[in-house]
């Protein structure tokens, strides 16, 4: 299969959107598409996407950094076309886009209940960290 | 006692390298204050801040923030100036800088070992995740 991977654009943000739904990794009060928006295309961050040569989207990824570590979110790939190498391909391509800026330390989070997704990282190099993760949802500016 | 939270300066890197030595016991060279500081400055210098009182350094935080989540690292406060709220200073500014950033989800990690700290945190509002932190270097 011919996987081409590529920054997401505009108009890619409705099938991307929907992807993430599908992939349910929306969750609690997250907005995917206020997330698609604000990472896509910035200095700092972006949205990449995988298409199949007929251009139908295949998964995506999104990826940023802060000075101190690369940061990937939303790891997702259509289910009906799992098992191919697409999410193998998204990671490399997000640690690419991260190697360019410097960053050395990549993170992601996996879910508790994920241990296939946890299995997935570990095969492709990732450690677990014996850390606690805590989070903190800000009140939004009035 | 009159404590200021202020936005770091190049000038601040020698007495933040003497604070993180102290807090951060055992520290690989690559995340000492001389690396990391200066990274951040120059790419968001709004996110690093430090508690001064009157004048001299006693605490910093590096906030992060990568379009998605906000990120909380490096909260330190000497030894001699803890148990004054200081802490609570520095994480307010922190969050008050990332949500002018449009971030509304903050993440952090403490290290297991430390899990006391995980308490100042929830009384911060930061709730314990199930999530598992994982990571790689690339090079």
């Amino acid at each position: 299969m011919n996987l081409v991977i590529r920054p997401a654009a505009e108009t890619d943000e409705g099938a991307i959107v929907n992807l993430w739904r599908a992939s349910g990794l929306a969750v609690g009060n997250g907005d995917p598409l206020r997330d698609f928006r604000a990472v896509r295309g910035r200095a700092s961050s972006d949205v990449l996407a995988a298409f199949d040569e007929d251009g139908a989207l295949l998964g995506s990824i999104a990826v940023g950094y802060d000075s101190n570590r690369g940061w990937l979110h939303y790891v997702s790939v259509d289910p009906a076309r799992r098992g191919h190498g697409t999410g193998r391909a998204l990671v490399r391509a997000a640690e690419d886009w991260l190697a360019a800026r410097d960053v050395i330390d990549v993170h992601l989070t996996v879910r508790g209940a994920n241990a296939e997704a946890a299995q997935f990282y570990t095969r492709i190099g990732y450690h677990t960290l014996p850390s606690i993760m805590m989070e903190k949802t800000l009140r939004r500016p009035d | 006692m009159s404590v200021k939270i202020d936005t770091a300066t190049q000038n601040d890197i020698e007495d933040i390298d003497t604070l993180w030595r102290e807090a951060f016991v055992g520290d690989e060279p690559r995340h000492r204050a001389a690396a990391v500081v200066p990274l951040k400055l120059a790419f968001q210098p709004d996110l690093f801040l430090v508690a001064r009182e009157d004048g001299t350094l006693i605490g910093s935080v590096m906030a992060g923030y990568d379009g998605y989540r906000g990120h909380i690292y490096r909260v330190a406060v000497r030894v001699s100036h803890r148990r004054q709220g200081i802490g609570v200073l520095l994480m307010h500014a922190a969050e008050d800088r990332l949500r002018a950033l449009g971030c509304i989800k903050i993440n952090l990690q403490v290290r297991a070992e430390n899990s006391a700290v995980a308490d100042f945190y929830r009384n911060l509002g930061y709730e314990i995740e199930t999530h598992t932190d994982m990571s790689k270097a690339i090079s």
